[in-house]
């Protein structure tokens, strides 16, 4: 295994362990199961996304130190990515947001992405391959919508029980 | 042309459960279930793929996407197929549904070892039995764990969102 632990996998930990912290900070708002469903799709859905298109034939990009399976990886799917998708459904319920509004937040967390994205690159986490920084950029409002979408399958389905 | 059929395959095979097929899961659970026999298979591919290159996917983009969307739909639905049947059967139907199961999954392991959509390296069959078992055994696990968690507390208590 090419696994070697220095900073670029600090970060990724650090990144991971303060997006758990205000997770469990926040105040409680939904359901446990909804918070639960949401948090094993956002696994699942990042986990399609790199393992489909940071293997070959894609070959896009390479986490950490290499194109090899990083457990370090494995912990920021598990965490920091989900963490980050309930940060995006919990505010998105908070605030009720419809219309223009939406279309604000999806652009706001869009950027947060896109800058995070480029803290990963600058710190060594991210190795772009055929992959550049402004393609990420439709990308993430369609993820945006995609978790949105089942967060409120997720909502309706649990209203019939 | 393989794209295609497994397109097919994997299209009406879903389609057939979700829409036809008189399920004992909750809606959210077939959710769940989904989602986490996809972690399973994901994490599985990658690790054997990525770390110990005992499979090897195929650079065709067609047969790519055929495979992941096996790893999407077909195999994650086999497994979600396996716990709407096992968890109200008896105890030797359950042995013979693990048994069939298990089976079909390895069968279509190696259906897509012989079509092309990967390739085993070095691979003993008895490794395959061995995996499909744990995923299955995973997923057994997690459903107990999710029903006792969560199920039955929704339908005493009426939670609503």
């Amino acid at each position: 295994m090419n696994f070697t632990f220095d900073w670029n996998e600090w970060f990724f930990v650090l990144s991971s362990v303060v997006c758990l912290t205000i997770f469990l900070r926040l105040p409680k708002r939904f359901n446990p199961l909804v918070t639960f469903l949401n948090w094993i799709f956002a696994v699942a859905f990042i986990e399609f996304i790199d393992y489909t298109f940071g293997v070959k034939p894609y070959d896009l990009y390479d986490f950490l130190d290499g194109p090899g399976y990083q457990p370090t990886t494995a912990i920021a799917h598990f965490t920091l990515y989900p963490a980050c998708s309930y940060f995006l459904i919990y505010f998105y319920d908070k605030w009720n947001l419809k219309g223009m509004k939406l279309v604000l937040y999806i652009i706001g967390w869009t950027i947060i992405s896109i800058s995070y994205e480029w803290l990963c690159v600058i710190n060594n986490i991210l190795h772009y391959k055929d992959w550049n920084i402004l393609f990420s950029i439709p990308t993430y409002p369609v993820a945006i919508i995609v978790t949105l979408t089942v967060f409120h399958f997720i909502k309706i389905n649990l209203k019939q029980i | 042309m393989t794209l295609i059929i497994f397109i097919i395959l994997n299209v009406s095979l879903a389609g057939y459960f979700l829409f036809y097929y008189q399920k004992n899961l909750a809606i959210f659970e077939i959710f769940g279930y989904w989602c986490f026999a996809i972690i399973l298979f994901q994490n599985m591919s990658a690790i054997l793929y990525l770390q110990f290159e005992l499979i090897t996917l195929s650079e065709i983009k067609s047969y790519n996407w055929a495979d992941t969307l096996n790893r999407l739909i077909l195999f994650p639905l086999l497994i979600v197929w396996f716990l709407n049947l096992y968890h109200t059967a008896k105890t030797t139907n359950k042995v013979i549904l693990l048994f069939i199961f298990l089976n079909i999954l390895v069968g279509m392991e190696w259906l897509s070892d012989w079509v092309g959509l990967f390739k085993h390296n070095n691979w003993q069959l008895w490794w395959s039995y061995v995996l499909k078992l744990s995923i299955i055994s995973l997923s057994i696990i997690f459903m107990s764990v999710f029903r006792r968690k969560f199920y039955r507390k929704d339908r005493s208590n009426e939670f609503h969102i």
